[in-house]
C-alpha cells in the first residue's frame, strides 16, 4: 500500500508533469555544462570538453524515460507525450492525415447512420413493459370469429386483443374537416401492452359491446395540436365520419402503436352473437354486426403469454383453437394450409420482419465499407512507416524503448482514429436525415430513427476496432525495425516487405469492392427490371386523391351517388381535365379490397370461391386511368341501381375462368345471392408493386353498389399541382364536411412502390462508389510508392535505353498482379455471399453473369487507371539527376 | 577506466551518505563519490539522476532550486529527517553486512 503523502507527491508529480520535465532538462543541462567546464579546467578544447561530457552523459533519451519512470509518473506522462508528438507528426503531413481522416470519417460516419437504423428499428425493444411476453398471434389478418374463440379458448395467453391499423377517419371539430388515421382496436388492447392513460382512462371491458356508448382514445400529439392541450378535454365530443364520439382518454406522449400516424383508438365493435356461422344462418352470416362474419379478414391479433410459456407452446394452443373453429363451423371449412399458416411470434419481430434482410445486407455492406476504409488507411500507414523509417531508426539508435516506438506508432493511429471516429459521427448526423428519406416509407418504426447513446457506443467500437485493425500491422512492422537495420538501409529499408504487406492491402480493398459492386449491380439490375414493367395503366397525366364523407351522415347510398355524381360532373367541366372517375380501390395506393366470388360455372364449392380485387368504379375510370378494354363494353351512365347489375373482369380472370373468349355473358356473384353479368374484359393492372402480378380484378359499377371513401382520379393536361388545386375547389363547393386526403399524381404513387428497391439499390451503389475512390485510392498511393522506391532502377533502365513503354508495363505489371487477386477473392467472395440477395432481388439471379463480368471489369480497370500516373511518373525519371544524387 | 557495477541499494546508500555532508546538486555528489572512492566508484549519471528522483519519491531527500558555488541555478538534493533515519539504518547495515563478507573471505584464506 502507499501512503497518502506518497500517492499525493505522485499526484502532484503527474498534475505538475510539464513543469517536472522543464525541471530535468535544466537539470541535465546543467550537469552537461559541469562536466565540460571541469573538462576545459584539464586543459580540453571547449569544443572537445562538451562532445566528452555529451559522452560521458551516455543515452540522453534513455536515461530521461529512466528518471520519469523513477517519479513514477511513466505510463500517464508518456500518454500525453506521445499524444503531442502524434498531433504533431500529424499536422507535419497534413495531405496524409487529412486523405486518412476523411476515409475513416466515411467509413465510420457511414456504418453509424446504417446502424442507427438497424438499431431502431430491428434491435430497440419496442416501447412497452416486458416485451419479452408481447406476441403477435396467428400472424397475418383474420376475422372477428376466429379472434373471439382465440379469446375466449386461450390457455396459454394471459390477455389479447385485435386491432384494424391505418384506419381513416374523418374529424370534423370547428374549423376544416381533417383525414386523421385510427386504429379500430378491441377494449383489452392498452391492457396487452401495458400501457396507463396520462389523461382519464383507456378502453374499458364493454366498450367494444353492442349498445356500448360511443367513445374514443386520443393520442397525445392530437390532443396538443388539435384540441391546445385542452385540460378539460376528458368528457368532451367530437364528431368522428359523422358520428359523436366522447373522449375518454388521452394517450401518453410517444404511444403511436399501431402506426406511427396514428392519432385515435376507436373501439370496435365485437358482437357475440355475430361469432359463429350456422349452416342455416343467413348467406352471408353477418348477423349484423360489424366485421364479426366470415372473411372480414385485415384484423390483426397481439397478446401477452402467460409466465413460462414459449412461442412454440403459444403457437400450438392457437392452432387447437383453430381447429375446434374448423370443426365448429360448417360453412367455412379452409384447407389444411390455414392450420399451419397459424403461428405466435414476437411482436417486434412480426413488424419489422419485412425490413430485416434489406437492413442486415446494408448493414453487412456499410461494414465492408469500414473494412476497406481500414485497409486504406492501414495501407497509407505502411507506405508512410517506409518513409519514416530512419526517424524512428534515430530514436532507437538515442536510446528510444523498442515498446515505446510501438506505442508511439499506435498513439498516432489511434489519433487518427478517434479524429476519423468525431468527424464520422458529425457525418452521420447528416446522413441520419438523408436516410430516413430515402428508406422505403413502409420500413416499421422509421419515425424512432436517431443518433442516441447506443449509436454513440456502437461509434466507439467501430471507432476503437478501426484503430485497431489499421493500426497494428503497420506499428508491428516499423517497431521491429532494429536501429542498426534502418540506419544502414534507410534507403530501400525493409521495404520490400513493407510493400508486400501494402499489397496484400490493396487486393484486400479490391476484393471488398468488387463484392460491393457486384452487389450494386445486382440491385440495380434488379430495379431496372422492375421499372421496366408496365403497370398496365397510363400513369402520366393522371392524379387522385380520397374523398371522405364522414360515414354516419353519408350512410344513405343515394347521398353517396349524389356526392359522387357531383363531383364528377364539376370536376369533368374544369379547363384541362379530359376525364374524371371515381373508384374505391386505386392501384399503387397500397390498399387492397379483396372479395371472394361465386363463378357460375366453375364455382362448385362454398369454401372454394375465388378471390378477386374488387374496384367500384364510375364509367369514365378506364378511360381517366388509360386501361384499355380488350372485349365487349365499358360502364355506361345507363347501368344504374335500377338496372341489370353488371361487372367487368380483368384479362386474367377471363383467361383463368372462361377461357378467354366467353367471359363477355358470364354470370358471377358474391357470396350472397344476387348475379352479376359480365360485360367486358379489361387489360390486367398490377396492384401497389409492379413485381407482383394482380389478383383477377372485377370491375362493377359505383352507382349499383357504392360505398365511401372513394377516390378521385383526373386526367388533365396541367400539373399535378393545379389539377388537385382545382379537385380540391371542386369538393368545397360540393361537400364542405368532406375532407381530401392523400393528394398524388399516379406517377408518384408508382413511384412511391419502388422505394425499398431504389433504396436498396442506391445505398449499395453509394457504397460501391465510396469502394471505388477509396480502392483506387489505395491503390495508387502503393504504386506511386513503389515507383518512388525504384526510382534509380528506372534511372537505371532508362539509362541503359529502356524506351518508355517498357517502363509503363512494369509498372503496370505490378497493379494488375494485385487487382487480379483482389478481384479474384472479390468474386469467390461474392459467389459466396450472393445466398444473402436472394429475396431482395426481382428477375435477377443471384449470381448474375452480367453483374459477375461487369463489376469484377470495371474494378479492375479503375485499379490500372490508378496505376498510370505513377507509371507516367516513372517514364520522367530523369538518369542522369537521379543517379547524381544517390 | 573500468568502474565496478553500483547495485541500486549501494547507490542509495552511496547517495545518502554523501549528502550528510549538506546540500549539494547532481554533478557534484556524482565528483564527491568519485574522489571518496579514490577514483574507483564512478557513478553514471544515467543512474545517478533516477537514484535521486527514487529518493525523492520515497521521502528521503527533498531537492530544491539554488544558486551554485559558480553562479549559476541548479538544483540541490539535501537529507530528510527520514533521510538521517534511513542513512543510519542502512549504514549500520552496510557496515553488519561488509564485515560479514570480509570475515568469510579472510576466513578462506584467499
Amino acid at each position: 500500500m502507499m501512503s497518502p503523502t506518497r500517492i499525493l507527491r505522485r499526484l502532484r508529480s503527474i498534475l505538475a508533469g510539464r513543469a517536472l520535465d522543464r525541471d530535468m532538462d535544466a537539470e541535465m543541462t546543467f550537469h552537461l555544462d559541469m562536466e565540460a567546464a571541469a573538462g576545459v579546467r584539464h586543459g580540453l578544447p571547449p569544443d572537445e570538453a562538451r562532445r566528452r561530457a555529451r559522452h560521458v552523459f551516455g543515452a540522453v533519451e534513455r536515461f530521461r524515460e529512466e528518471g520519469r519512470e523513477a517519479r513514477g509518473i511513466a505510463g500517464v506522462r508518456d500518454l500525453s507525450g506521445d499524444l503531442r508528438y502524434a498531433a504533431r507528426v500529424l499536422r507535419r503531413s497534413p495531405v496524409f492525415t487529412t486523405v486518412a481522416i476523411v476515409t475513416l470519417a466515411l467509413g465510420i460516419g457511414a456504418n453509424s447512420a446504417i446502424f442507427s437504423v438497424v438499431n431502431a428499428v430491428l434491435l430497440r425493444p419496442l416501447p412497452f413493459p416486458e416485451t419479452r411476453t408481447l406476441v403477435s398471434v396467428w400472424d397475418g389478418g383474420h376475422s372477428m370469429a376466429e379472434f373471439r374463440y382465440l379469446r375466449d379458448r386461450t390457455r396459454t395467453l394471459d390477455a389479447v386483443a385485435t386491432y384494424t391499423p391505418d384506419f381513416g377517419v374523418s374529424l370534423s371539430a370547428a374549423g376544416e374537416p381533417v383525414r386523421l388515421t385510427s386504429a379500430l382496436v378491441s377494449a383489452g388492447f392498452f391492457d396487452v401492452l401495458r400501457v396507463q392513460p396520462m389523461k382519464g382512462r383507456f378502453l374499458a371491458p364493454g366498450d367494444d359491446g353492442p349498445g356500448a356508448a360511443p367513445v374514443v382514445v386520443i393520442s397525445h400529439a392530437l390532443w396538443r395540436d388539435r384540441f391546445a392541450s385542452d385540460p378539460a378535454i376528458i368528457g368532451r365530443p367530437i364528431e368522428l365520419d359523422g358520428v359523436s364520439r366522447q373522449v375518454v382518454g388521452v394517450a401518453p406522449p410517444g404511444l403511436s402503436f399501431p402506426g406511427s400516424e396514428t392519432r385515435l383508438w376507436v373501439p370496435l365493435l365485437i358482437d357475440p352473437t355475430g361469432a359463429r356461422c350456422r349452416a342455416d344462418a343467413p348467406p352471408r352470416c353477418r348477423a349484423g354486426a360489424v366485421g364479426t362474419h366470415w372473411g372480414a379478414y385485415g384484423h390483426q391479433v397481439i397478446g401477452r403469454l402467460k409466465d413460462g410459456v414459449t412461442t412454440g407452446q403459444a403457437g400450438a394452443d392457437v392452432r387447437r383453437i383453430a381447429a375446434e373453429l374448423q370443426r365448429d363451423n360448417p360453412v367455412w371449412r379452409p384447407g389444411p394450409e390455414y392450420l399451419d399458416g397459424i403461428a405466435v411470434s414476437d411482436l417486434r419481430d412480426r413488424i419489422v420482419a419485412d425490413s430485416r434482410r434489406l437492413l442486415w445486407v446494408l448493414l453487412g455492406a456499410v461494414g465492408l465499407v469500414l473494412a476497406m476504409a481500414c485497409a486504406n488507411v492501414a495501407n497509407l500507414l505502411v507506405v508512410r512507416g517506409a518513409a519514416r523509417g530512419r526517424e524512428m531508426a534515430v530514436r532507437a539508435a538515442v536510446g528510444a524503448a523498442s515498446g515505446r516506438l510501438a506505442r508511439q506508432l499506435f498513439v498516432e493511429h489511434f489519433l487518427l482514429a478517434v479524429l476519423g471516429g468525431g468527424a464520422g459521427l458529425l457525418l452521420a448526423m447528416a446522413l441520419v436525415p438523408i436516410l430516413r428519406s430515402l428508406l422505403p416509407v413502409t420500413t416499421p418504426r422509421l419515425d424512432e430513427v436517431r443518433l442516441d447513446g447506443w449509436v454513440f457506443g456502437f461509434t466507439v467500437l467501430a471507432t476503437a476496432a478501426t484503430a485497431l485493425l489499421s493500426g497494428i500491422a503497420p506499428a508491428r512492422r516499423l517497431a521491429r525495425v532494429t536501429g542498426l537495420q534502418a540506419m544502414g538501409n534507410a534507403r530501400s529499408g525493409s521495404s520490400a516487405q513493407q510493400r508486400r504487406l501494402a499489397g496484400a492491402l490493396v487486393s484486400a480493398q479490391i476484393a471488398i469492392g468488387v463484392v460491393l459492386a457486384i452487389g450494386a449491380g445486382l440491385l440495380g439490375r434488379s430495379l431496372a427490371r422492375i421499372m421496366d414493367i408496365d403497370p398496365g395503366f397510363a400513369a402520366a397525366q393522371v392524379v387522385t386523391a380520397q374523398v371522405n364523407p364522414p360515414r354516419a351522415r353519408y350512410a344513405d347510398p343515394n347521398r353517396q351517388r349524389e356526392l359522387v355524381r357531383q363531383a364528377i360532373e364539376r370536376l369533368g367541366a374544369v379547363p384541362g381535365v379530359t376525364s374524371a372517375a371515381v373508384t374505391t380501390q386505386l392501384p399503387f395506393d397500397q390498399t387492397n379490397h379483396g372479395i371472394a366470388m361465386w363463378i357460375d360455372g366453375w364455382t362448385k364449392d362454398p369454401n372454394k370461391l375465388e378471390l378477386f380485387e374488387l374496384r367500384k368504379v364510375t364509367p369514365g375510370f378506364f378511360a381517366a386511368m388509360g386501361i384499355p378494354l380488350r372485349r365487349g363494353r365499358g360502364f355506361t351512365d345507363a347501368d344504374r341501381a335500377d338496372r341489370t347489375p353488371v361487372a367487368i373482369v380483368s384479362e386474367t380472370a377471363a383467361r383463368r375462368f372462361w377461357s378467354g373468349t366467353q367471359a363477355v355473358g358470364g354470370q358471377v356473384r358474391f357470396p350472397w345471392p344476387g348475379w352479376m353479368t359480365v360485360v367486358g374484359v379489361a387489360a390486367d393492372v398490377r396492384n401497389n408493386d409492379l413485381k407482383e402480378p394482380e389478383l383477377p380484378a372485377i370491375y362493377v359499377p359505383f352507382d349499383q353498389v357504392p360505398e365511401v371513401p372513394f377516390t378521385l382520379v383526373a386526367r388533365a393536361s396541367g400539373s399535378a399541382a393545379t389539377t388537385i388545386a382545382a379537385m380540391r375547389a371542386v369538393m368545397q363547393e360540393v361537400a364542405i364536411d368532406v375532407p381530401l386526403s392523400r393528394e398524388r399524381s399516379m406517377a408518384a404513387l408508382v413511384d412511391d412502390s419502388l422505394s425499398g428497391p431504389r433504396a436498396a439499390a442506391m445505398l449499395l451503389l453509394g457504397f460501391g462508389v465510396l469502394a471505388l475512390i477509396l480502392g483506387s485510392v489505395g491503390t495508387y498511393g502503393l504504386v506511386a510508392y513503389g515507383v518512388e522506391a525504384r526510382r534509380r532502377e528506372f534511372a537505371v533502365r532508362l539509362a541503359m535505353g529502356a524506351r518508355a513503354p517498357s517502363v509503363v508495363r512494369l509498372v503496370l505489371r505490378e497493379g494488375a498482379r494485385l487487382a487480379m487477386i483482389g478481384v479474384a477473392i472479390g468474386v469467390a467472395g461474392a459467389l459466396a455471399l450472393s445466398g444473402a440477395m436472394r429475396g431482395l432481388l426481382y428477375e435477377v439471379a443471384p449470381i448474375d453473369p452480367v453483374t459477375f463480368v461487369l463489376a469484377p471489369l470495371l474494378l479492375g480497370a479503375t485499379a490500372l487507371l490508378a496505376c498510370a500516373i505513377p507509371a507516367w511518373r516513372a517514364t520522367r525519371v530523369d538518369p542522369s539527376s537521379t543517379l547524381r544524387r544517390e | 577506466m573500468a568502474a565496478p557495477e553500483l547495485q541500486q541499494g549501494t547507490l542509495d546508500l552511496l547517495v545518502l551518505t554523501t549528502l550528510h555532508a549538506g546540500p549539494m546538486h547532481g554533478w557534484a555528489i556524482s565528483r564527491r563519490i568519485q574522489q571518496q572512492s579514490g577514483e574507483v566508484l564512478r557513478v553514471g549519471q544515467g543512474s545517478l539522476y533516477p537514484a535521486l528522483y527514487r529518493l525523492e519519491e520515497r521521502g528521503l531527500v527533498r531537492a530544491e532550486w539554488g544558486i551554485s558555488d559558480e553562479g549559476r541555478r541548479a538544483k540541490f538534493y539535501q537529507l530528510s529527517a527520514a533521510g538521517r533515519r534511513a542513512l543510519a539504518r542502512e549504514s549500520e547495515a552496510w557496515r553488519q553486512y561488509s564485515g560479514a563478507v570480509n570475515l568469510v573471505l579472510e576466513g578462506a584464506g584467499i
